[in-house]
């Protein structure tokens, strides 16, 4: 366990440095001048010529990405073009109200989806199963612009019973008002996936020869559920929010967008457009980064849960 | 928007080979037998001849406005039975135009996607070492990035049309589909056919595509099927951030997010219809899916 | 006008310069009319006593406008719906606005250059006269102005009230140094061009004593005033002892910079809000409102559902397009401003397809106006005629009327040589896709078929080739504009030939038009104050762009805000300000 545990941290390290080197490639080839981006369509050239030079947006690239690796590696990843501050007064707060979202759509989609998965799984091929996974599915494709502005327009319109919008702040219950309907809105996205791994893996446990051989012995059903079928619905689950993290974290344009959240999918597309190379390289990078480990820590914990994996089989 | 490959999904990539055509043609038989398979084929070639032929199905001109007809409720008015939108076009004739645009893109992004995936999968798979692991490092850190990221950095490059779309959506795939790949050709490269052939004085590539690739095929198959209807998603998505079509077109994507402030007036019908029938259109891609997977799983 | 107090309308006659004198003629004499005599009258430093006198005089008995001089609010605006209460003191108001662009991220005055940075801006920032929702001038820390002889020097009397937040006064020496910061070409400012149109250079501003400035142009320039009022946002007045601007916002918090407006800033969050509160040490009317918040938005609709939802009582600006529920409901205060606010659809004069004047002339009358206004804006706009003297000008000539005739669009067409396919580019947002796909419909009927691209990097790469004659430019583009007080903007820089980078002149023009007589049309209109040469300028002004037609302006689009109805005395204008110092909430 400790060998692997070490072999996958350096990987992680490599594709880190690759990273690295992807985002900044991205960033250097963005068109348009920084200059021009932050000044305007309406001001004169000259002005956009000297803001240039000042930015230092030229330079040979090498130098220019061992300058910016070195101070990444020190915590300091220069100073937003936009907001002429350093970049890292942004970043945590975005990235904070990133992962509250993100935490409070885990807790309502996540168990939602393994008992969803299991109940399917429980009634495989009858209508219940039928209409889960259809819901599920079409939930999952309609575009979060709109599940966002139904939920908005039921409860915080008409309804009035939450707020349609704004940052997390204040009082604990404040925060989590705030929170429900966009977590909501994460959670018919993700629901259907998740429930369809759940039920993937209820399915296969129940197949199991472990299962029989369980019910024949005369254990309770539920106890049977409890110890070998929810642990085997969790084992995929694990796998998947692992691999929906890098779209928890910096892929929620649309929904933060749409709630005026302020998280890093926010950040990163105002960088973009503003041309604004240090945040956009930095914000990337920190979500990228952490995806990352997200994929090693569930897999660290897969391999812990499964002892085949562990053991080194086919993988 | 959500990108699915995971651990598990990769751990069982390995797949029966089916050999015979006996076989073959067995399963094809009880394909045609399931009422999943034989529902998503329906809906699916509702929308395929709309998208040949929209004006046999559209009852008016998709883009004729008429500013006096705006807003029309559904069944309300003759004709115009599920209403109009804000420039008074009938709203099911645009749903009914607007599944070209997807029906064009998504299976072309789609077979780009399945093209790279198989190539690099192979190669992957096949000569493992140095070349797999670089690869596979770089395909990991291409996906920590969240997919409308990535298509926002290339919107700032490059134009938003077609093209582009087709482009970036088969790059995004490519990987993914790549990963399922050399799972299911690790599996396959030890076995007896294979080592025949190398002792033969095969050459790689020989070995790879006329040895391995046929029996890899379940494989391939599941993912175009699941991958296409992903696309058609993504495409919905990328177009708030102003990808794909150009204004007026009746693009599902495009309609949805042009309409969606509407809602906030009571006014349901211009988004909620292009997004049914999107969801429908995916649906159906799905169950052929179910159904194809179903079958070669067993 | 009946009987005319002649002897009246002498005395005050005796007391002003040469060029109001022209005025006061002009408006006896039957040739400007009331609306038009007002706005004159303030533009040239008449004060409103002597305006309402002089209207008396007259025989005119309405009340003129209701500008306060002191202050930075004046002006009604039309409001619609909704009922109104008395004011009370106390409460704060929230309002949605977009967020400031990465210009505008720190507020420094120099550099801002959007409609999130102005209305920032001006909440703690004055200027020395205030653009009023009906186009007059009224003065905030200046209380009167005058022209010389020939309107090439015009002298200001500062306020004697005014004060900055640290207590000290606002004095001439203020002026200069707050001026002088603009014009300097090292600081790059976003207002360099409306300097240039004012003919203000660096030097130009001196200090005459401690409460009158003095501002040397280059030549006459009859509307200058508008050029230091709150149409040329960047201007507001600091102390002289203002060093450097970058971090305005952060040293307004701090208290190192002092400005002179009723609020100042609490707290600034570049990619969130900004929380004011009051300016405990303002010289002018007392605040009613103990608070004041902005929350930026980057969506449309997550506006409209936060004021629908009551997260925020205003919002400062919002469009017909997504805001429908917001109008004819009886929760909502809508206030409803004309506005020179307009697209230009430049077509290439110097090459391509639309070359021949006939194919222009022809899109010209292919497009239907009052369908585009009702489809677009529900009605709440105001026709243009592919030229700059708006409806919300109150023109110095009449405005020809832009014909709607399809048969002889089409006959011009197939003259010219028949129709043919081109690219269309233009802004992606606000109502640009829409206005795209009305154009592309419009051209269809007359042959010309449109392709629509409408992308971010417009402005770089297919606008003007003024700054780098690499890029494409395009043949036929939407382009968006803002609102000004004056047309003298939209007649130079987008129109005028275009001779150097330096000059202000034609460096937006997207049409690549150049016309000697244009030229000297403009240059006779804007250095003008005799009125009747300013009309006659106009007069040929309209006949050249009308025949040749560069581009088209179809509309004016009114500017629309909204509050509950709770919340009274806000006065929004027509550029973007949003002005807050008489509101009140309860």
């Amino acid at each position: 366990m400790a060998r692997y545990v070490l072999r996958r941290l350096g990987l992680t390290a490599i594709t880190l440095f690759i990273l690295s080197i992807v985002v900044f490639a991205v960033s250097a080839v963005l068109p348009g001048s920084v200059g021009r981006a932050i000044l305007g369509p309406f001001a004169d050239e000259a002005s956009v010529v000297k803001l240039n030079q000042e930015l230092g947006v030229d330079g040979p690239l090498i130098s220019r990405y061992f300058d910016w690796i070195g101070g990444a590696l020190r915590g300091d990843f220069g100073n937003s073009y936009k907001f002429r501050a350093p970049v890292m007064d942004f970043i945590p707060t975005a990235l904070f109200s990133s992962l509250k979202l993100a935490a409070m759509t885990l807790i309502i989609v996540v168990p939602l989806g393994i008992i969803g998965g299991t109940y399917a799984a429980l009634r495989q091929g009858k209508a219940a199963d039928r209409f889960i996974t259809i819901a599920g599915l079409s939930l999952a494709v309609t575009p979060e612009f709109v599940v966002g502005i139904v939920l908005i327009l039921v409860f915080a319109v008409k309804l009035d019973w939450l707020p349609a919008g704004g940052s997390a702040r204040g009082s604990v219950v404040d925060q989590i008002k705030v929170l429900i309907l966009p977590a909501l809105t994460l959670t018919a996205v993700l629901f259907g996936y998740l429930s369809r791994m759940a039920r993937a893996g209820a399915i296969e446990a129940l197949a199991s020869d472990y299962t029989r051989t369980a019910t024949l012995k005369g254990l309770p059903r539920s106890t049977v559920l409890r110890r070998h079928v929810l642990r085997n619905s969790l084992l995929p689950t694990i796998a998947v929010i692992a691999s929906q993290m890098s779209y928890l974290l910096g892929g929620l344009l649309v929904t933060e967008t749409l709630f005026n959240y302020r998280g890093l999918g926010l950040l990163i597309s105002d960088a973009a457009g503003d041309r604004d190379v240090p945040m956009l390289m930095a914000a990337v990078f920190i979500v990228g980064a952490l995806a990352m480990l997200m994929t090693l820590l569930a897999d660290l914990l897969i391999a812990w849960l499964n002892p085949r994996v562990r053991l080194g089989g086919k993988q | 928007m959500t990108d699915p490959i995971t651990q598990t999904e990769a751990a069982a990539g390995s797949v029966p080979a089916t050999s015979t055509r006996a076989v073959r043609r067995e399963l094809r038989r009880q394909l045609f037998r399931s009422k999943t398979f034989i529902i998503g084929s329906l809906i699916l070639l509702f929308w395929v001849f709309c998208a040949i032929a929209p004006g046999v199905v559209g009852t008016h001109d998709p883009s004729k406005q008429d500013p006096a007809s705006k807003w029309i409720h559904p069944f309300f008015k003759e004709g115009h039975w599920l209403g109009t939108d804000r420039f008074g076009r009938d709203v099911f004739t645009r749903a009914i135009y607007g599944a070209r645009e997807i029906m064009i893109i998504a299976p072309a992004s789609v077979i780009l996607g399945t093209a790279i995936g198989v190539v690099l999968g192979l190669a992957m798979g096949y000569f493992r070492g140095k070349l797999d692991d670089i690869i596979s490092r770089v395909i990991e850190a291409l996906m920590s990035l969240p997919v409308i990221l990535v298509a926002l950095l290339a919107l700032t490059s490059l134009s938003g049309g077609r093209l582009t779309i087709i482009l970036l959506i088969g790059f995004l795939f490519g990987p993914v589909i790549a990963r399922t790949i050399r799972a299911a050709v690790i599996t396959e490269r030890d076995l007896d056919y294979v080592r025949a052939a190398e002792l033969r004085g095969e050459r790689s590539w020989y070995i790879m595509f006329v040895e391995i690739l046929p029996n890899v095929f379940g494989p391939i198959v599941v993912e175009f099927t699941v991958r296409l209807g992903y696309a058609v998603f993504t495409m919905a998505g990328l177009a708030f951030i102003g990808f794909g079509t150009q204004p007026g077109s009746p693009d599902w994507g495009r309609t949805i997010f042009e309409e969606r402030s509407s809602l906030l007036s009571d006014v349901w019908w211009p988004s909620l219809v292009p997004a049914l029938a999107l969801a429908s259109l995916v649906v159906a891609i799905n169950l052929v899916a179910d159904a194809v997977q179903g079958l070669i799983d067993r | 006008m009946t009987k005319k107090d002649f002897r009246g309308i002498d005395s005050i006659r005796s007391t002003q310069g040469p060029i109001a004198n022209h005025v006061i003629d002009e408006f006896v004499a039957g040739r400007l009319s009331r609306r038009a005599f007002i706005r004159r009258g303030t533009i040239v430093g008449l004060s409103i006593p002597t305006i309402g006198a002089l209207l008396a005089a007259c025989g005119d008995d309405e009340p003129s406008t209701d500008g306060t001089t002191g202050g930075t609010t004046g002006g009604a605006t039309d409001t619609t719906t909704g009922g109104t209460t008395a004011p009370v003191a106390g409460g704060t108001i929230k309002a949605a606005g977009g967020a400031p662009s990465a210009a505008s991220a720190t507020l420094d005055p120099v550099l801002i250059n959007d409609g999130a940075g102005l209305t920032l801006l001006s909440q703690v920032g004055q200027f020395l006269v205030v653009s009023q929702s009906d186009l007059t001038l009224a003065g905030s820390l200046a209380t009167e102005w005058t022209p010389n002889d020939d309107g090439s020097e015009w002298t200001f009397k500062l306020n004697p009230a005014a004060t900055f937040s640290d207590g000290a006064p606002v004095t001439a020496a203020d002026v200069v140094a707050s001026i002088e910061r603009l014009l300097n070409p090292d600081n790059t400012s976003n207002s360099l061009s409306a300097f240039a149109t004012g003919k203000l250079s660096p030097g130009g501003v001196t200090v005459v004593d401690d409460g009158t400035v003095l501002f040397t142009l280059n030549g006459p320039m009859g509307n200058f005033p508008y050029i230091v009022s709150s149409d040329n946002y960047n201007s507001v007045i600091l102390p002289a002892s203002v060093g450097d601007t970058t971090n305005f916002a952060a040293d307004v918090i701090s208290g190192k910079i002092a400005t002179s407006g009723p609020w100042t800033i609490d707290s600034y969050d570049a990619t969130s809000g900004i929380k004011y509160k009051p300016n405990a040490k303002y010289w002018g009317t007392p605040l009613l409102l103990e608070g004041l918040e902005y929350i930026f938005y980057s969506d449309v609709a997550a506006q409209v559902a936060a004021f629908q939802s009551g997260e925020v009582d205003a919002l400062v600006k919002f469009e017909v397009s997504g805001g429908e529920s917001l109008l004819d409901n009886p929760d909502v205060t809508v206030y409803e401003l004309k506005s020179a606010n307009h697209r230009q659809i430049h077509m290439r004069t110097s090459e391509g397809p639309f070359a021949d004047k006939r194919i222009r002339q022809a899109m010209a009358m292919a497009v239907d106006r009052q369908t585009m206004i009702d489809g677009l804006f529900q009605g709440k706009a105001s026709i243009a005629n592919d030229t700059p003297f708006f409806d919300v000008f109150p023109s110095s000539g009449d405005r020809p009327a832009s014909t709607y005739d399809l048969d002889k669009a089409k006959a011009l067409v197939a003259e010219a040589g028949g129709g043919f396919d081109v690219t269309l580019y233009g802004i992606n947002y606000f109502e640009g896709p829409d206005l795209a796909v009305l154009l592309q419909n419009a051209a269809k009927e007359i042959g010309i078929n449109l392709t629509i691209e409408l992308r971010d990097d417009y402005y770089d790469n297919n606008w003007v080739r003024t700054y780098d004659p690499s890029v494409p430019g395009s043949d036929i583009g939407i382009t968006d504009y803002g609102h000004r007080g004056v047309p003298d903007v939209f007649l130079n820089a987008p129109l005028k030939s275009f001779k150097s980078v330096d000059d202000g002149a034609g460096v937006w023009n997207a049409a690549e038009f150049a016309n000697a007589d244009y030229d000297a049309a403009v240059d006779t209109y804007s250095s003008s104050s005799d009125l009747q040469s300013q009309k006659a300028a106009a007069a040929t002004i309209q006949s050249i762009l009308m025949d040749e037609v560069p581009m088209l302006i179809p509309y004016n689009i009114n500017y629309l805000a909204a509050t509950k109805t709770n919340v009274t005395g806000v006065v929004p204008t027509a550029m973007g300000h949003f002005f807050t110092d008489q509101a009140s909430k309860a």
